[in-house]
């Protein structure tokens, strides 16, 4: 539950976050001490606490969506290049399928078309390095920390593969090999980013954690 | 998202001052306040985390409610997380008040024009 919690509050104005992140902790307590102590299986207990989540769902999307629309928080997140990565992330992998089932029938294409192909691919790889760029040395950047500079890097790493798969997959074998490992590559970068995500929400979840018991 | 008519409360909110007005002073906390509705309106399912504490949220923006954490001392020695406690504040008791559906919203949940939720 309170994965959830730290996943929706995410990067949402920290002290509505870390006050939504408590209150339900709170609540979760409550429920579950008070339930064990009536008797109740914990089973039951356990049903009970994952139905109060999935039903609120659509309000704890709409909460983030309303904190979203305050004042100053398009400025907080063009400062922050957690958005960005996260943008060229759902930008880069839908755009890599699509063209990689395109590539399947790139046989019947004319040159043309192949080159234009080969150049928006080529493009993407281009904006995926501009958008990661942009988070990170525009004025006002909150700047680099280790975590970002990982992120960035597999981000990096991810537009590059695409861009070398772009290029090297309308050219004859064997060098159109190439356009296979530069796949790997960016499955291998996403894996790795999408792991890196996952160990910064657990120890964000565990700082508040941390902070609420020294509370 | 919440649809309703000017000046008007949707049937959740109405609720929760409710409650808060009985409660008065001594307030309420998330739970409590989950648990009460429960009882109110013959439910057996608590309210959702998200729903609770976004109506929750909403009224205490809108200034209806007021919220304080609990201290930490108290909750330490009762051995839990602190509480946020609300109190009902003199909009809230205005506004619910003034809202059309004069009668206890539980008794007429399913049948206020303008009021639904999406």
């Amino acid at each position: 539950v309170l994965w959830w919690v730290g996943l929706y509050t995410r990067a949402a104005p920290a002290d509505a976050a870390a006050g939504r992140y408590a209150e339900v902790q709170s609540d979760l307590h409550e429920q579950a001490t008070t339930a064990l102590a009536d008797g109740v299986p914990r089973a039951q207990l356990n049903r009970e606490i994952v139905g109060r989540v999935v039903r609120g769902v659509p309000a704890d999307l709409a909460w983030r969506l309303d904190s979203e629309l305050a004042p100053g928080r398009l400025r907080w997140h063009l400062q922050h290049p957690t958005t960005v990565h996260t943008l060229a992330l759902l930008v880069l992998v839908p755009l890599a399928l699509t063209a990689d089932r395109m590539r399947e029938h790139v046989d019947r294409w004319t040159a043309a078309g192949a080159v234009g192909l080969a150049a928006v691919v080529g493009c993407a790889g281009v904006v995926g390095f501009s958008m990661v760029s942009f988070a990170h040395l525009r004025p006002g950047s909150t700047g680099w920390t280790s975590g970002r500079a990982v992120r960035a890097f597999l981000v990096g790493a991810m537009s590059f593969c695409w861009a070398l798969s772009g290029v090297w997959r309308f050219v004859p074998t064997p060098l159109a090999e190439v356009s296979t490992v530069a796949w790997v590559g960016f499955g291998a970068a996403l894996l790795a980013y999408l792991v890196a995500r996952a160990a910064q929400l657990t120890c964000r979840i565990a700082r508040l954690d941390a902070r609420k018991i020294s509370s | 998202v919440a649809y309703r008519k000017q000046g008007t409360l949707l049937p959740l909110e109405r609720q929760v001052l409710e409650v808060g007005a009985r409660r008065g002073a001594d307030g309420m906390y998330g739970f409590s306040l989950a648990q009460e509705l429960a009882g109110e309106t013959g439910e057996t399912r608590l309210t959702a985390h998200g729903t609770l504490y976004k109506a929750l949220d909403r009224l205490r923006t809108a200034g209806c409610l007021e919220a304080t954490w609990e201290d930490p001392d108290v909750a330490a020695a009762a051995g839990r997380p602190r509480r946020r406690m609300y109190r009902i504040t003199a909009v809230g008791r205005a506004a619910l008040a003034a809202d059309p559906a004069g009668v206890p919203a539980h008794a007429t949940r399913k049948a206020q024009p303008g009021q639904a939720r999406a």
